[in-house]
């Protein structure tokens, strides 16, 4: 007996009598039949979709289901039970947020009620003047203990100095000389790392560049830490011996 | 009297304030310390000044030593 190619359907051959044509169309129409039920039923049926750009995912074993194109810029992710796709905006990334600016006054400024929700803090300090001669000091959480300790690399007209700041109240932003009145282009970037955490030491990195007193331009690049475990909620900026007659401060928070 | 600025970052509300007793107390320590560090600095700088006066060199020379 004869078959077809793709489903082996029975056939008649070419030399069976034509009194058994009927039993033979009739045994290959039930075959058709079943082969046709049975693919029809193993089918994604086309109506699961919908619109342009929906897709078709499974729900559960043999069970396929629509989802819906998402929005401009949203990307495909797995749901928060991790059962299903679903279209989302992207995570955000990494960046600065700024948490506070202003303009250095008085004797020292506070920057006070600092969020917990970044990994760390970076404070940049513009252009800074004083009414006089002043060291410049960065303290936090108004801790005026002895517990800030680091080393700096100081380049004074082009002599660098390795300096060790020894274990002291503050921060000496200024390494040991003063600042000059009036503008001279001084800044300082300080970076705070994972401030808010409460069980380790908060390790302060700075740069910076001003104009000594003596005229002289100096450089610093300072690495040390706060000898705390304490979450930092506040910085205190100050000016040791003078008051600010100009210059900005902002603050950021890292994610 | 100096004054403080506090800057609350939560409501950005800034005010400028006398410093309080303490506040004055812990400023005029940074400034006693920060006039301590300025002598020490000026008299490291006049011993150098000696120093390289005694060797008979110039600063810039002895820079050269250094790098």
């Amino acid at each position: 007996m004869a078959t077809t190619t793709n489903y082996s359907w029975t056939t008649p051959d070419d030399t069976d009598l034509v009194k058994d044509g009927a039993s033979a169309i009739r045994t290959l129409g039930s075959a058709i039949d079943t082969t046709v039920f049975t693919n029809a039923g193993a089918a994604i049926q086309k109506s699961i979709v919908d619109a342009a750009g929906d897709l078709i995912y499974a729900t559960a074993n043999d069970t396929p289901a629509r989802l819906a194109l998402g929005t401009a810029g949203q990307v495909l992710q797995v749901n928060s039970g991790a059962t299903a796709p679903e279209w989302a905006a992207p995570a955000a990334g990494g960046g600065l947020t700024q948490l506070a600016t202003g303009t250095l006054s008085g004797g020292q400024v506070d920057l006070t009620s600092i969020s917990g929700s970044y990994i760390d803090l970076v404070l940049v300090i513009t252009d800074l003047e004083t009414t006089a001669a002043s060291g410049q000091r960065l303290r936090v959480n108004a801790d005026s203990g002895n517990n800030y300790r680091g080393v700096a690399i100081r380049n004074v007209s082009g002599v660098p100095n390795l300096e060790n700041n020894g274990t002291a109240t503050a921060i000496v932003a200024t390494a040991g000389y003063a600042t000059a009145t009036g503008s001279n282009n001084n800044t300082w970037i300080y970076r705070i790392y994972n401030y808010a955490d409460t069980t380790c030491f908060k390790l302060i990195s700075f740069i910076g560049a001003f104009k000594e007193n003596g005229g002289a331009l100096i450089e610093v690049d300072f690495r040390g830490v706060y000898i705390q475990t304490s979450a930092i909620s506040q910085i205190n900026i100050v000016n040791e011996s003078s008051t600010y007659s100009a210059g900005t401060y902002t603050l950021y928070g890292v994610k | 009297m100096s004054t403080i600025v506090k800057h609350n970052t939560a409501t950005n509300e800034v005010i400028e304030r006398d410093m309080t007793a303490d506040e004055l107390a812990q400023w005029q320590a940074d400034k006693a310390e920060s006039a301590q560090r300025q002598a020490k600095a000026e008299a490291k700088a006049t011993q150098k000044a000696a120093l390289l006066d005694r060797l008979g060199i110039t600063e810039d020379e002895a820079k050269l030593l250094l790098l």
